[in-house]
């Protein structure tokens, strides 16, 4: 058996390798899939989609997403929580912190059922059963020009194809010119029109200079966008692993320090920092207690193909794996468990050789 | 029991690969008039973003469908 430190740093140039590989999007593009790990896609970086994020969405769709089941049903099955230990790059950032020295806490036993809690409830139930809120939002339509002495008279069509009533209308009336330069905006506001769903309003007449002869005219609004909120009942919300690369890392690789942080942003930045304190108090919070993938993984992890195990007789009770084990288990109870994350520090550390990787589809003994 | 457990769900996860790449297909709609397309698994894992797809009465619409005019050409406009 290797000794526990080299066999450390070989799981730690793993991860690292496998961060590194999960973050080339800049060189490979695979966001049509979805990777074994939680890397969220809204990162500019990320090769691959993330597997929950695109449940999550599915749930919130009322569409299955055979796809991303079917990739981590695989790896849950063939490696169990393998991923946790050796792909994952939270999984990396949380080892990384809690290596700072400084007092060192253990997590109470519940802590584990969070996981269980967040899969079930913010990736499956809630998004199935709220969706997203969705505001009102307009198509407009081209508008009819007519010549009014030195102006021209414009005519605006609106139609709401969104679920939710639109009350007031903005509209940008934007001259550009030739090679799409804005030359002058002219915002117009109906205050007190109305758009119902489904319905279609002619806005009244607006007259504007004719610079017709030089430039071009572009009807605009911001009502013209969609804009869903998905809810804090929606796990990518508050995830720290989408916060941390999804948004304080670009921002940081851009050189930014945004000051926008309230409301929501203030929210996910106090749950992100949170967990940091606690990853650097105790080891792998996330991991244990709130990673919904690694509730999935855990509960294929009894019958997975590559799956931790151990030999009772010979154990000599010294209690060395429980020392060592990240996710602070009673190891010979639990090792190969749903909370086991199969990092094989355990394993490193037995002087017995009592601890074992094994492969295969049947329930072989250890020799 | 658990190796039939186990190859149940390996076939079970191969299944379902499977059938997300053959056979996954979301209806998407454009929120303004145009063709319904047909998003297969890649697709729908492209697009899982809160900006990608929206619900409205149990049906899919692209969120990305253009919803303004665009660049109106005038110019000729003789009127």
């Amino acid at each position: 058996m290797p000794e526990v430190s080299l066999w450390r740093r070989s799981r730690f140039y793993a991860s690292l390798f496998s961060t590194a590989v999960l973050n080339l999007r800049p060189v490979v593009a695979l966001r049509g899939v979805c990777g074994p790990a939680l890397n969220c896609h809204g990162c500019p970086a990320a090769t691959t989609a993330c597997p929950v994020g695109v449940i999550a969405f599915g749930s919130a769709m009322h569409a299955f997403p055979a796809m991303a089941i079917g990739t981590v049903l695989a790896v849950g099955i063939l490696t169990g929580r393998l991923v946790c230990a050796f792909v994952c790059p939270f999984g990396l950032f949380q080892d990384l912190l809690h290596r700072i020295p400084g007092p060192k806490l253990r997590l109470p036993r519940w802590w584990r059922y969070g996981k269980y809690a967040c899969l079930a409830l913010l990736v499956v139930l809630l998004p199935f059963a709220f969706g997203f809120h969705v505001d009102g939002f307009l198509a407009i339509d081209k508008p009819r020009v007519d010549k009014d002495g030195n102006d021209i008279s414009v005519v605006v069509t609106v139609r709401n194809p969104s679920p939710e009533a639109v009350h007031g209308v903005d509209l940008d009336l934007v001259w550009k010119d030739a090679s799409g330069t804005e030359l002058e905006r002219l915002p117009q506001a109906f205050p007190d029109q109305v758009v119902e769903p489904g319905a279609e309003l002619v806005l009244p007449a607006v007259k504007i200079p004719n610079r017709l002869g030089e430039a071009d005219l572009t009807v605009a609004s911001r009502l013209a966008v969609v804009r869903q909120d998905a809810g804090l009942h929606y796990f990518c919300t508050t995830c720290p692993a989408g916060t941390l690369e999804a948004v304080v890392l670009p921002q940081l690789a851009r050189g930014e320090v945004s000051s926008a942080y309230t409301g929501r942003n203030a929210l996910r930045l106090g749950i992100l920092g949170a967990f940091i304190v606690l990853m650097w108090l105790t080891s792998r919070p996330f991991c244990r207690g709130f990673c919904p993938l690694g509730a999935f993984y855990g509960l294929t992890a009894r019958f997975a193909v590559s799956r931790m195990g151990i030999d009772s007789n010979a154990c000599i009770q010294c209690g060395a794996c429980d020392r060592v084990c990240p996710a602070g288990l009673d190891v010979r109870k639990e090792v190969g468990g749903p909370e086991c994350i199969a990092c094989g520090d355990c394993m490193a550390v037995c002087s017995q050789n009592g601890i074992t990787r094994r492969f295969g589809l049947t329930e072989k003994k250890p020799t | 029991m658990k190796l039939t457990i186990r190859i149940a769900l390996l076939v079970l996860a191969l299944g379902l690969i499977a059938w997300g790449v053959f056979a996954e297909r979301h209806a998407v709609r454009p929120l303004v008039a145009g063709e319904t397309r047909f998003a297969d698994g890649t697709t729908f894992t492209f697009d899982a973003s809160v900006d990608g797809y929206v619900r409205i009465k149990g049906e899919l619409f692209d969120a990305y469908t253009p919803l303004t005019p665009g660049q109106v050409q005038l110019k000729d406009c003789k009127t």
